[in-house]
């Protein structure tokens, strides 16, 4: 246990960046992906505690980033529940002649309601198969499957919107 | 017609974040970690600001009795 748990002061350095960036680019804000830094470090401590630690990688951390970002999502999804947000999306007919924006799809992505976030961004922007997708999700294959068909219709109208908004 | 999906999908590198949080972070974890480490290795977890001691010129062995 002492070993991992200087093995895991040793490796804070060269992980931090590797864990902040990877929450960063699906965070929509840096202080957002500080907190959840602070949590996969943290929870890195409690199992090198428990000797829970299978093997202490950068890899490994990266995988505890992503359930914490799993988390926020279920929470925010709880929080959006409670307060039962209704959101409008109307029509579009512009076609996309916009210039794909790679910000203007980051920012769509972080307008979408959690569920829908916490699926594209696994199947897309960390490039899981939909089966590890609904393993994260705790959801079936076909459900999860279902979630993505809705996810992706509410992305395309969100990102459609977004650029009349900034016309 | 392009997707705009695609736009989402790359590789994440590291990004180092701010130098006060990343200095916060690793005090608590050697916090979280003081009485995990061993007392021979000091140099993590001196966290005490500088002035707190008194340097007698040679290394003081804090026997910890576990």
């Amino acid at each position: 246990m002492a070993d991992q748990a200087g093995a895991l002061l040793a490796l804070y350095d060269t992980a931090l960046p590797d864990v902040y960036g990877y929450l960063v680019a699906r965070c929509p804000s840096a202080t957002l992906a500080e907190d959840l830094t602070a949590e996969t470090f943290l929870s890195a401590v409690a199992a090198v505690r428990h000797g829970k630690v299978p093997r202490l990688t950068t890899a490994w951390l990266i995988t505890v980033a992503r359930n914490k970002l799993v988390d926020h999502w279920r929470r925010l999804a709880r929080e959006e529940r409670s307060l039962t947000l209704a959101h409008e999306a109307g029509p579009v007919d512009d076609p996309w002649d916009d210039v794909l924006d790679q910000g203007r799809a980051l920012a769509t992505l972080a307008s979408l309601g959690p569920h829908h976030q916490a699926a594209l961004s696994l199947r897309h922007v960390d490039g899981l198969s939909v089966p590890q997708v609904a393993e994260h999700l705790d959801r079936t294959v076909h459900a999860t499957e279902a979630l993505l068909v809705r996810a992706r219709a509410a992305f395309r109208r969100a990102y459609e919107e977004r650029g009349d908004d900034d016309a | 017609m392009p997707d705009p999906l695609d736009a989402l999908r790359r590789p994440s590198g590291p990004v180092p974040p701010r130098a006060e949080f990343a200095a916060a972070l690793r005090r608590r974890l050697e916090g979280a970690l003081r009485d995990l480490v061993p007392a021979d290795a000091p140099s993590d977890l001196d966290t005490e600001p500088a002035g707190s001691t008194v340097d007698l010129g040679e290394r003081k062995d804090t026997a910890m009795t576990a």
